[in-house]
């Protein structure tokens, strides 16, 4: 029985992926520490949120029915300490995590929250719609951001997973708030393991010894690679099934290709909204600090820094937008190549099975039972006795 | 903006204006918050939300027939947590905000917490172990050979006669009779088979996804079907009317059969848009207990006089006329007989005819549904 779930809700694109990445692959080395990440399989914590909070997401939430009574299941039964991680968990509503709550039963409860300025939370957030589908302009994701009443797809769930305090309040509401802990993440330039030390240090782990990992970071594109997947999504979008896009679009194409070596301009905040997005930076970090939370880090680290050069995604330089795009086709042909000598490999192996069935069936016996077969259609006898030798057989082939 | 003290003061005038809705009051909130009213203990520990409070206020309202426990289906609605997306916990509005954005419940807040409540009963409710529909009912040699084909309210208003004549599919050497109509019905009865499935497509998604393929759908393609049933079979017929009646009694002049003209009535598109939303809260738990709901099967649930038909979506009308000109083409040019005018399957472009579910209604189907919860256990 767990003597303690630390509860990992957020925010995306804190280093979340990093993080769940390193301790699924390695349990053995969470376990010699007393730590349990119950999960088996990279995904099932994130389909224990689609469960809990009864979300869609691309098909995906077909596989997640009853994942989040394992998950809770798993963790009651762990021994020492269990991590939960996933960032979406932040969506949940104060319904949704009393559940939670509920469900690990009466044990010590730490939430964790690792969080990073919105100036740099809110490009972030749109190159996430754009890698999942959407076709929301830039402008058009700030707009919604930005409209008071939150009431569309892209309002409501930005600032369910983003907004801290509420984020905070809804999970933390409940337990005493040295239990609440605020990770932040470092500004630019910082070391680069300075965030993974500050989240084991509040996991209780050795930032040392979660050495395997399988390469799942999210790392960003840049403002021509947004724009050049926005436009793909244009023409593929209802063509292409979502397992397709993950595989060829997301896995392929984004984390596989034009992440990689990029030099291209970052997205950015627009100058207007940049004294919006700092202003409310300023305002959570006060509401923060206020409430007693246990800070890693400096609550300095959420208020943002200088603005970066601004380069309209909406309007890219079509140079560049060419370039990403010559970049991906290169990948792609490479693939479609590997993926049409696979083929051809398997059509010879079914050409073989052919042989091999038809020389099975090239025999006297095969021959004559084909012609009761074919008998059996027109003669009611033949069907009679076919009947009664298949019901004895008790086979389900209607060959023979 | 309101402060953190006057929210705690909110909350205990919340809790009040709780029990009074469960008491089926119908007071709105703003009245109830601007006279005083006695501190009333929390009931949960967690404040219901204000769409989930509309929700319940909106049932008291509603005119219902049986004499339930009102307050056991209030408590059903505010306790279940509301998933999916949206607004995160919108909360009732404060003295100190002026009339506004949190004032306005939309109907998709309104229907998420329908939804979740609804889905909560279903689960509660699961399909009993073993129940599987119906079993189908077998062909005799020395009736009628037939094979029914084709995805729309005529096709199944032709099942149904031949069925309750006493008539099986099935024999040697059948007709095989493909039976359609309007395009817009045959998709809307293709939509409402998917989601009867477990799909949560909703119907303009459908399309959408029709036009970015460039075909029709497999069962919807009356030509396609019948070329493939050429295939096995020589005598292929095709039966074309706007009326499902009149297909029946196509069908019986065919056959040489007596058959009842009298047809099931039309899936309304409202049930198949909260059918589909069920879907997305339930995945894939057990959707016959979905469908068994809203069929009136669970529970009895008040006969609707609403049956209008569902257009094709503007934006897809110009790709769908396409579509229909084709397929009268190919029907016309086909190795088969077709009964009836090809033509009935160009789909409508009355300026009139509603082309998308409005969420309006399907909200109004969801509280009725619930209202009938009341008197079941």
């Amino acid at each position: 029985m767990a003597d303690k779930v630390i509860l990992h809700v957020g925010v995306p694109k804190t280093g979340t992926s990093f993080v769940q990445d390193r301790l699924f692959n390695n349990p053995e080395s969470l376990a010699a520490q007393g730590i349990s990440y119950p999960a088996d399989r990279h995904d099932a914590q994130f389909l224990a949120a689609l469960d809990l909070m009864r979300l869609t997401w691309g098909g995906l939430e077909k596989q997640a029915a009853g994942a989040w009574e394992r998950l809770a299941s798993a963790v009651r039964e762990a021994p020492g300490a269990a991590i939960v991680s996933h960032e979406i968990f932040g969506f949940a509503s104060r319904a949704h995590v009393a559940r939670a709550l509920e469900a690990f039963g009466d044990v010590e409860t730490h939430v964790v929250l690792s969080a990073r300025d919105l100036v740099r939370q809110i490009p972030a957030e749109w190159q996430e719609n754009v890698k999942h589908r959407r076709t929301v302009t830039y402008a058009e994701f700030l707009e919604q951001v930005r409209d008071p009443a939150r009431n569309t797809t892209i309002g409501s769930w930005f600032w369910g997973v983003q907004e801290v305090p509420d984020i905070l309040d809804r999970w933390g509401g409940t337990l005493p708030p040295e239990r609440v802990h605020v990770v932040t993440v470092p500004h630019p330039g910082a070391a680069r393991d300075l965030l993974w030390r500050r989240l084991t240090d509040v996991f209780g782990i050795d930032p040392g010894s979660l050495p395997v990992s399988t390469d799942r970071d999210n790392p960003s594109l840049g403002v021509p690679e947004t724009s050049l997947v926005l436009r793909l999504n244009t023409r593929i979008n209802n063509v292409v099934g979502n397992e397709r896009y993950r595989q060829f679009v997301r896995e392929l194409l984004v984390h596989k290709t034009l992440s990689r070596g990029q030099t291209s301009p970052r997205l950015s905040v627009p100058p207007e909204d940049y004294a919006w997005a700092a202003a409310l930076c300023g305002s959570w970090v006060a509401e923060i600090a206020k409430r007693g939370y246990d800070v890693v880090g400096d609550l300095e680290d959420l208020l943002p820094a200088a603005c970066l050069p601004w380069v309209d995604p909406d309007r890219p330089d079509e140079a560049d937008v060419a370039a990403a795009g010559l970049k991906g086709l290169a990948a792609m042909v490479g693939e479609a190549a590997r993926l049409r000598d696979v083929e051809i490999e398997l059509h010879a192996v079914i050409k073989e099975l052919e042989r091999a069935l038809a020389e099975a069936r090239d025999t006297p016996s095969y021959r004559l039972k084909e012609k009761l077969v074919d008998k059996a259609d027109s003669n009611l006898v033949a069907r009679v006795g076919l009947g009664a030798y298949r019901a004895l057989r008790g086979r389900n082939s209607r060959e023979t | 903006m309101t402060s953190p003290a006057e929210e705690r003061d909110l909350e205990a005038v919340a809790w009040s204006w709780i029990e009074h809705l469960r008491r089926r009051g119908t007071t709105t909130w703003r009245e109830w918050a601007a006279t005083g009213h006695p501190a009333v203990e929390p009931r949960w520990a967690v404040l219901p939300t204000a769409p989930q409070l509309e929700v319940v206020r909106r049932l008291a309202g509603s005119v219902c027939e049986r004499s339930g426990a009102f307050d056991r289906l209030a408590d059903l609605v505010l306790t279940t947590p509301v998933g999916g997306r949206g607004r995160v916990d919108p909360r009732l509005p404060g003295p100190g905000d002026s009339a506004g954005d949190r004032d306005v419940l939309e109907p998709r807040d309104l229907l998420r917490v329908c939804v979740a409540a609804l889905a909560r009963w279903c689960e509660a409710n699961p399909t009993p172990p073993g129940r599987c529909g119906k079993r189908a009912r077998r062909h005799r040699p020395w009736q009628a050979s037939f094979v029914v084909d084709g995805c729309s309210p005529h096709a199944e208003a032709v099942r149904a006669a031949l069925l309750a004549a006493g008539h099986a599919e099935g024999g040697r050497d059948p007709v095989v009779l493909v039976v359609g109509g309007p395009l817009e019905a045959m998709l809307a009865a293709h939509w409402r088979q998917r989601v009867a499935t477990g799909a949560g497509v909703r119907w303009q998604q459908l399309w959408t996804g029709l036009v970015a393929r460039g075909r029709l759908p497999g069962p919807v393609d009356l030509a396609r079907l019948a070329d493939r049933w050429r295939e096995e079979h020589a005598r292929v017929e095709i039966v074309l009317n706007a009326d499902p009646a009149d297909a029946v009694d196509a069908v019986g002049r065919i056959l040489e059969l007596d058959l009842d003209r009298c047809t099931p009535a039309a899936q309304d598109p409202v049930d198949t848009d909260l059918l589909r939303r069920l879907n997305q809260v339930l995945a894939s738990k057990d959707p016959g207990a979905r469908q068994r709901l809203l069929n009136g099967e669970l529970v009895p649930l008040p006969s609707r006089s609403y049956r209008e038909p569902l257009g094709v979506p503007a934006a897809h009308l110009g790709w769908a006329l396409d579509q229909a000109e084709a397929l009268v083409a190919r029907l016309g040019d086909g190795p088969w007989v077709v009964h009836g005018d090809p033509r009935v399957v160009v789909p409508s472009t009355d300026a009139g005819l509603p082309r998308s579910v409005s969420a309006d209604r399907t909200l109004d189907l969801a509280l009725q549904v619930l209202l009938a919860l009341e008197g079941g256990d």
